[in-house]
């Protein structure tokens, strides 16, 4: 009966300590400032951003390809670890969903703000164009929010039941909001087979769906002329790409997550020793998947290849370059696989590099190249011959980050981060109500 | 705010410069606005603005005037007008970076941007090589990898070559920008500060694929045109009317003759006597425009006096009447 | 103070007769009048009208510009005489035509020279002015003529008045073209002594249909001024147009989508959304038992 209580004292709903309200009220702020920037690109147009006919798409195209990735990984690896019915799966997924529908929901909002004519975009639906990738995204990215909403959801109504039923006499207004949630979920046989089918599928379902979503993302690039994007190498380095995005940010979230809400006891070394294995592999991957892209081209590629590929290297982005793909990729691929820094704090620091690492490099995968078309750059203003993202970019850009970190907060805050009901069972508490359901 | 009522002023002067002619029929209006509705008017009881004698704004269903054009012999816009093919070809060897073709598209077209639509570029492969003057404009591909990406049909392929874009459908996500990879497609970031010297009703009357840039539209994206509407005219485009060195060759390939205004010639000959190529061939996108390599080419050096690597429109000198409002 | 004013006339109801007016109320036009240019050319299509093709225009501010709107009596003149013909008025771009049906309608003087005239009677703006064309009737004869499987194109000019053929005059054999006329010879054509010409038209000129609409004139002659006759000759090749507007294509409309595309994209949206009703409805199974 204690553990039981304990058990939902540690993951159930908390009320925001000091630092939980102060870290809303800097979201707000920075979402606020962000709704403002994007008003004023409204009124005047794209003109504030430091886009313009030869860089045609900058830092809100990278930040779209950053949610896509994270939430197609995160997806990913919640449907692994279900399908494979992994005994360290547990504090994972629940986190994963979560991360999984605030990143594709924010990747959705994303796109439209690159869009010089928002009040158009009924056309995108009117005038559909099969041909065009940008529509493969309008019909992938809805089908994506709501499966993964969905792969959310389901697994989440026995919570939601055992928090209607906690706070059915303590918090009764509370308890009815759960209540509407649960779908009046009572651990009859018969919603235990329905929910535990639904779940697999949605499992089966999202691996293919993710793939296309990540693969629809790289070919919004490689359908193009553009040197260093037609490349049909391009998806699959995406896709290894996501994975070290992905899995970075999952580790970073879990363990903040793990440590405001004092989840030592869940969340352990062990936990974090896996996912590090995992992260490792997806760097060690993503490793090989550079030296196709980059290195192979300084065999063969023609005059325009190697000129783009040189200012890489050496040229105008070669720091930028060199500092992600030492600090970002090539460093966490070696240091992951020493088990001393698969611990949830190294692995935590190595994340947060990663997971900036593949920010900006989905910066230099987009910038560079439209720096380098086929004619030479002339009679154009000398400022459009370099990018760097202007202010309103930057507010913009940080409304979306701070607006994924949101949903991911109060998700946190409302929803068992953890599944009680699956860890009362697998730990056989008298509660555990799948038993007396004869499961 | 004030900044932009001013500019929104400016755009509907009226003619108030004395003999500059805004004068067009209406059945020339008229059929300009049907080319537009040729698509346009899906939906029945849309109706045009017309003005009667009296100066009343009066209002007509669409479809009358669509009737009436279609007994002058208008053209779907969408399809285009039956049994051409427009090529251009462009001889390098008499370009001279005078950039005549370029002030007069800026000013057909009121392009007001920083990017011209059509470009002279100064080329030189390697430093052993010779350099020459390169015009470019959209290259109308007959498979347009700008067309393939667009999302929502508002830049199309017809029949008769021409690539164009609607700017009324337009999304303005720029990915057509990004697969052209002839650089050639220009984006409005901001307001066009474009003037007019006749009524924006007029000038709205007008609006049509086959008239890019009038008016051209805040977030979306403009290129050359061919210019269709001189061509349904029977006129050149003007690029090649305003070049000095007959540079420009424009016409109908089905008829295999194209014409810079002063000679006339078979296309397939030019192109055969000359060795004419077409830019980047090996990409597959099939364009419409032909080069004449420059070979015993007029005086390089001569153009560099009008090179200016960082413009190419001309900007009426920038009144410095408020400073602090930029 | 210039002042415009754009008025529409709208007309009866299936035809929008069209009419813009530019009324010019110009100040310094009261104090000193415009010199106004009158530019007149005569033209005659063999068996077919004769054009008095009129432009006006002025100097102004040191440019040349169209004037529009400018009323022009037509006249022909026999001996000092004047005749009036008629009345046309010059359109937006200054220019206008006046139309005979043929040139029986005027008389020549006695040595077979007409004269053909256009005069302004002046107004607020403009001072009057005239202008008039002398000419005489010269008549092209156009044939086709196949020799030796070659086509070519012979035509003789002859001086109707004199009832005699006329050496030595320029003549252009050209075909219609969409912007302008490609001329079949490359070199000048002179008229021989029996007033003839001679060219051959190249086998492989696209034409619809494999006809050419050719046209052979002397242009602009001292004598005839313009003198055009017009035949079509079935010689050509027929324009094949090569379209691909009906072939699906990854460039063609969003209606002409290659099937590849549209059956992958409905496999997928059938497939997802199908499966995610099914979730759906399993969410609302959930919620009943």
């Amino acid at each position: 009966m204690k553990r039981y209580e304990q058990l939902i004292k540690d993951l159930g709903p908390r009320k925001f300590d000091r630092k939980g309200k102060l870290w809303m009220a800097l979201l707000l702020v920075i979402i606020a400032a962000g709704i403002v920037a994007y008003i004023d690109q409204i009124i005047k147009g794209q003109v504030v951003t430091d886009m313009r006919d030869y860089v045609l798409w900058g830092f809100y195209i990278s930040n779209f390809v950053f949610f896509v990735a994270t939430s197609f990984v995160a997806a990913i690896v919640v449907a692994v670890l279900r399908l494979t019915k992994n005994e360290w799966r547990r504090p994972f997924v629940r986190l994963a969903e979560i991360v999984a529908l605030a990143c594709i929901v924010m990747a959705g909002i994303t796109i439209i703000i690159d869009m010089a004519r928002p009040d158009r975009m009924l056309n995108l639906f009117v005038h559909a164009r099969l041909q065009s990738p940008i529509t493969w995204d309008v019909i992938i990215i809805p089908t994506f929010i709501v499966v993964s909403l969905l792969l959310l959801y389901f697994p989440l109504l026995p919570d939601l039941a055992i928090m209607r039923d906690y706070y059915a006499k303590t918090k009764p207004r509370l308890s009815k909001v759960y209540g509407f949630f649960a779908m009046k979920w009572n651990w009859a046989a018969k919603q235990i087979k329905l929910q535990q089918k639904s779940v697999h599928l949605l499992a089966l379902m999202i691996i293919p769906l993710g793939l296309i979503l990540e693969t629809i993302d790289a070919y919004l690039f490689s359908t193009t002329y553009r040197v260093g994007w037609d490349s049909s190498n391009f998806a699959p380095y995406f896709i290894s790409g996501a994975m070290v995005s992905g899995i970075g940010s999952l580790v970073a979230v879990t363990y903040i997550v793990r440590r405001n809400k004092k989840l030592q006891e869940y969340i352990t070394d062990f936990h974090f020793d896996k996912i590090g294995k995992l992260l490792n592999l997806a760097l060690i991957v993503y490793v090989y998947f550079n030296i196709n892209e980059y290195v192979v081209p300084l065999f063969t590629s023609k005059k325009a290849e190697s000129e783009h590929l040189q200012t890489l290297l050496e040229g105008d982005y070669a720091l930028p370059f060199w500092l992600v793909s030492v600090f970002g990729l090539l460093l966490p691929a070696l240091l992951t696989i020493f088990k001393g820094f698969r611990k949830p704090r190294s692995l935590f620091i190595i994340s947060i590099f990663v997971v900036l690492g593949s920010y900006w490099k989905r910066y230099l995968i987009v910038t560079p190249t439209l720096l380098h078309p086929y004619l030479p750059i002339q009679g154009v203003p000398e400022s459009w011959h370099h990018y760097f993202p202007s202010l309103h970019e930057w507010l913009i850009t940080g409304a979306t980050l701070a607006m994924a970190l949101l949903i991911i907060t109060l998700l946190v805050r409302y929803v068992p981060v953890i599944s009680i009901d699956r860890l009362a069972e697998d730990e056989g508490l008298p509660e555990a109500k799948h038993k007396e359901a004869g499961v | 705010m004030e900044n932009q009522k001013n500019e929104k002023d400016t755009r509907r002067k009226f003619l108030n410069n004395g003999w500059k002619l805004g004068l067009a029929s209406i059945l020339g209006a008229g059929a300009l606005a049907h080319l537009k509705d040729g698509f346009a008017s899906e939906g029945s009881g849309e109706t045009i603005e017309l003005m009667d004698t009296e100066g009343n704004i009066i209002e007509v269903e669409a479809s009358q005037v669509e009737e009436m054009m279609e007994s002058t012999g208008a053209h779907n816009v969408r399809r285009g007008m039956p049994g051409r093919k427009f090529v251009m070809v462009i001889d390098l060897a008499r370009c001279q970076n005078a950039l005549a073709c370029q002030r007069s598209c800026n000013k057909h077209h009121f392009v007001t941007g920083d990017n011209a639509w059509l470009k002279v570029y100064k080329m030189q492969e390697t430093e052993d090589t010779a350099p020459h003057w390169m015009p470019t404009l959209c290259m109308h591909c007959d498979q347009p990898a700008c067309v393939t990406v667009c999302p929502v049909d508002a830049t199309f392929k017809r029949e008769d070559g021409l690539v164009l874009i609607d700017n009324d459908r337009c999304v303005g996500c720029r990915f057509c920008m990004a697969a052209c990879p002839y650089s050639t497609r220009v984006f409005n970031w901001s307001e066009p500060k474009q003037e007019f010297e006749m009524s924006m009703d007029m000038v709205e009357q007008m609006h049509s694929p086959e008239h890019a840039g009038m008016p051209s539209i805040k977030g979306t994206v403009d290129k050359c045109d061919f210019c269709p509407h001189q061509a349904v005219k029977g006129e050149l485009p003007h690029c090649v009317t305003a070049c000095p060195n007959g540079v420009f060759y424009f016409g109908d390939k089905n008829e295999d003759v194209v014409t810079n205004g002063n000679e006339t010639v078979r296309l397939s000959k030019l192109l055969e006597e000359n060795a004419g190529y077409r830019l980047f061939e090996d990409l597959g996108t099939d364009p419409s425009v032909y080069y004449l390599p420059p070979r015993d080419r007029l005086p390089f050096e001569e153009g560099l006096d009008n090179y200016d690597p960082y413009q190419s429109v001309e900007k009426p000198d920038e009144p410095a009447e408020n400073p602090e409002a930029s | 103070m210039k002042t415009t004013n754009i008025i529409y006339s709208a007309g009866s109801r299936m035809l929008w007769l069209a009419l813009a007016f530019m009324v010019l109320f110009t100040a310094n036009a009261q104090e000193k009048k415009e010199r106004l240019r009158v530019r007149a050319m005569y033209t005659k299509i063999m068996n077919g009208p004769v054009h008095l093709d009129l432009s006006t225009s002025a100097r102004i501010d040191r440019t040349n510009m169209d004037i529009p709107n400018i009323p022009l009596e037509i006249y022909y003149e026999v001996d000092g005489e004047e005749f009036p013909l008629g009345e046309v008025q010059t359109g937006p771009d200054g220019n206008a035509r006046f139309t005979l049906e043929n040139l029986s309608e005027i008389r020549p003087d006695s040595t077979g020279t007409f004269i053909l005239g256009a005069s302004f009677g002046g107004n607020d703006s403009f001072r009057r002015a005239s202008r008039s064309v002398e000419f005489r009737d010269g008549a092209i004869n156009a044939r086709l003529e196949k020799r030796d499987s070659l086509n070519y194109i012979a035509a003789t000019l002859t001086d109707v008045a004199l009832d005699s053929s006329v050496a030595d005059a320029l003549i252009k054999v050209q075909v219609k073209r969409m912007f302008k006329p490609l001329r079949l010879s490359e070199d000048l054509l002179m008229t021989d002594a029996d007033g003839s010409i001679l060219v051959e038209i190249p086998p492989d000129i696209p034409g619809q249909d494999g006809i050419l609409d050719i046209e052979v004139l002397i242009e602009d002659n001292g004598t005839y001024g313009t003198v055009k006759s017009e035949l079509q000759a079935p010689v050509g090749t027929p324009i094949v147009v090569e379209s691909t507007w009906d072939q699906r294509a990854l460039w063609a409309r969003g209606s002409k989508a290659p099937i590849f595309i549209l059956v992958f994209t409905g496999v997928l949206v059938i497939g997802s959304w199908g499966l995610i009703a099914y979730l759906i409805i399993n969410l609302f199974k959930i919620a009943k038992s």
